[in-house]
């Protein structure tokens, strides 16, 4: 495993590439989950929470209930602000005026899936999985003297995430993508927004479902039966209106992962050493 | 592996088949539903509001000229004042009397007719022959540094334009408190101003104000020549490729332009920008009875001379000239041709030493340029539903 500290050099980079920390009011993917099970009937729950000038948390799940096949349920809660840029072309002058946005998402997924160990040492674990979400997304545009201004919709989420982990000593990597297709469906859209915006919404609502490209890098540390990782995940892929409406968006969120069969190993040990 | 991409993939395909089947749905929301269904009594308004913000094509902007920004709920309440026949004396004229929109905004009069049916001085100027009102005149924000309104160049503002036009006594005949009060008879205004004013108080201000932020949104820039320009001229503002052939066009139409450039374009703009002079004599009469922008200044040296319009819409806007004079672009190119006469004021372009210039065309030259002039005409105006009649 000497190439360990490359591969870990490796994922740092891109996760300092990504690590922007760009929030889109129309979509932002959550922490792709990518499972480490090992075999039947083990779990694991984790938590995260996020950097920047987005706040919020996550929380996902994975359990094994049959050797190489696992379930997995996320659930992520996104809050953002920002500033709107209005200005669409043509003479600056007069300038717009400023407008504020504060937003908040919520997802909720479940996937199954397959796994199965490789490498001389069973280090690797390779995964497929496909899962399936819906999600909620309210902006509010906030412009001075002027009421404000609420737009919200739902989409479904359908994804297939192929991922790789990687095992080194105390050392977890990973890296996953998931090819997600996104459709919105209902929504209800306050049209006095600045029509810069609802163009962006109208824009979004005819190209939808949109298929896009998500990549996950993750690097963490494992001490029994918790691991502590970093992850970076950002929309990386899609077509041309997806730079319409700044949908390449990415967060960090720092994740503690408990084992959950590992937890009951060190309970069970801990009764064994009292005993 | 193989198992997994075997058992996965036609899953996910499933699953996106699913998705590809439902169309997103939102729901749009402008007025209090209260106000859209009293609107809805007396106007086809959209829930979903019209875009009234333009972009023009890059061989305009790149030239300086920018559509500027119009305020979206002004503009709707005045495409409603525009159209609205309350407001002229005898209740049948609106603006779109004399400036309709399937003949580019103008009047197929010589002269247009006002309220009871009294005749005008002069021809109604089509407001679809500017690429975009407000980058061609100007907005009232820059007031008269921007091009004058009117044939006799007397309104510095759209404001100040329409609400003269309303005033006038062979057009609205309608003064200041006759504008508010009709306007404050009709129950759909008053959600109309509050989108727009954030209260129901009507002034004359408000109303012209309203007016010209519509008239502000109005413009042709789609036309066949705009297409090919955007293509072939592009940013290039150092007029080198202004006589490459477009190859959109026909051989008669880049023949046309090519006539249109070596002789009319000095004072009409060679992209149909901004015209090259704000105003001149073209030579219709020797002597001269409406004195036009001399009429207004006092000006000896601007006595008979008029406004120099652009010709987008030309194909559309007959009759021609300031007082409607000729019925077709023919008689037009004739009077160009052989016809200039020799006012003192006669504009340089068009005399030779002191003498009328003749262009003599060819039968030939005139079929070309009177092609290319149809390459002008942008149907998309004409059928732009942000500017129609929003009355039932």
């Amino acid at each position: 495993m000497s190439h360990a500290p490359k591969i870990a050099l490796m994922i740092v980079s891109m996760m300092a590439l990504l690590a922007s920390c760009t929030s889109s009011r129309f979509y932002t993917p959550n922490t792709i989950n990518l499972p480490a099970m090992s075999q039947k009937g083990e779990g694991a729950v984790s938590g995260a929470t996020f950097f920047g000038s987005n706040t919020g948390w996550e929380a996902q799940a994975s359990y094994s209930p049959a050797p190489g096949v696992g379930l997995m349920a996320n659930y992520f809660s996104l809050s953002y602000t920002g500033n709107l840029d209005i200005f669409s072309g043509g003479f600056p002058f007069p300038p717009a005026p400023a407008v504020s946005f504060d937003g908040r998402m919520r997802f909720g997924e479940a996937g199954a899936g397959f796994y199965r160990h490789a490498g001389k040492n069973q280090e690797y674990l390779l995964s497929l999985f496909g899962t399936a979400g819906w999600g909620h997304a309210r902006n509010r545009y906030v412009e001075p003297d002027v009421p404000l201004k609420e737009v919200e919709w739902s989409f479904w989420r359908y994804g297939l995430q192929p991922g790789v982990r990687l095992q080194h000593k105390q050392m977890r990597f990973g890296v996953a993508f998931r090819l997600s297709c996104v459709q919105y469906t209902n929504g209800r859209i306050d049209a006095r927004i600045p029509r810069v915006e609802l163009d962006r919404i109208e824009l979004l609502e005819t190209q939808s479902p949109m298929l896009f490209g998500e990549v996950l890098w993750t690097i963490g540390y494992h001490f029994r039966p918790v691991t502590l990782s970093l992850n970076t995940t950002g929309v990386a892929l899609g077509s041309k209106s997806l730079n319409e409406l700044n949908l390449a968006s990415n967060h960090i969120s720092l994740m503690a992962t408990l084992n959950l069969h590992e937890l009951k190993e060190e309970k069970a040990a801990t009764r064994k050493k009292k005993k | 592996m193989k198992k997994i991409l075997r058992l996965g993939l036609p899953f996910f395909a499933v699953l996106l088949l699913l998705a590809a089947c439902k169309q997103a749905d939102f729901e749009y929301y402008y007025y209090e539903p209260e106000d859209y269904a009293l609107l809805s009594q007396y106007l086809n308004l959209p829930a979903k509001p019209d875009n009234y913000l333009t972009k023009l094509p890059k061989h305009l902007e790149a030239r300086g000229l920018f559509a500027r920004a119009v305020d979206q709920d002004k503009a709707i309440l005045g495409r409603v004042l525009f159209y609205d026949k309350n407001l002229s004396k005898d209740g049948k004229i609106n603006c779109a009397s004399c400036h309709r929109q399937e003949i580019a905004f103008s009047d197929d009069k010589p002269v247009s007719r006002g309220v009871f049916d009294r005749v005008g001085t002069r021809n109604s100027i089509a407001l679809g022959s500017v690429l975009n009102f407000a980058a061609y005149y100007g907005t009232d924000l820059f007031g008269p540094s921007g091009i004058p309104f009117f044939w006799d160049n007397r309104a510095g503002t759209a404001s100040e334009q329409n609400l003269a036009t309303m005033a006038n006594p062979v057009e609205m005949d309608m003064k200041h408190d006759d504008i508010v009060n009709a306007v404050r008879s009709q129950p759909y205004y008053a959600p109309l101003f509050r989108m727009a004013y954030g209260d129901e108080t009507v002034t004359a201000q408000r109303v012209s104000e309203a007016i010209a932020n519509f008239v502000n949104a109005l413009g042709s820039f789609r036309s066949k020549f705009d297409r090919e320009a955007e293509r072939v001229i592009g940013t290039d503002t150092w007029n080198s490729r202004e006589y490459m052939d477009f190859s959109g066009f026909t051989a008669a139409e880049n023949r046309g332009k090519r006539i249109y450039l070596d002789n009319c374009a000095s004072c009409h703009s060679p992209v149909q920008g901004r015209p090259m002079k704000m105003y001149a004599n073209n030579g219709l009469d020797a002597t001269t009875t409406d004195q036009g922008v001399g009429g207004i200044t006092k000006k000896n040296s601007e006595m008979g001379m008029f406004k120099v319009p652009l010709l987008r819409n030309i194909a559309l806007t007959a009759p021609y000239m300031h007082d409607g004079r000729f019925a077709t672009l023919e008689e037009v190119i004739d009077h160009y041709s052989t016809g200039i006469q020799a006012h003192p004021n006669l504009s340089t372009e068009l005399r030779v030493g002191n003498q009328p210039r003749r262009f003599n065309f060819s039968p030939q030259q005139k079929s070309d340029l009177i092609a290319f002039l149809h390459t002008l005409t942008d149907e998309e105006l004409l059928a732009d539903k942000r500017f129609s009649d929003p009355f039932k």
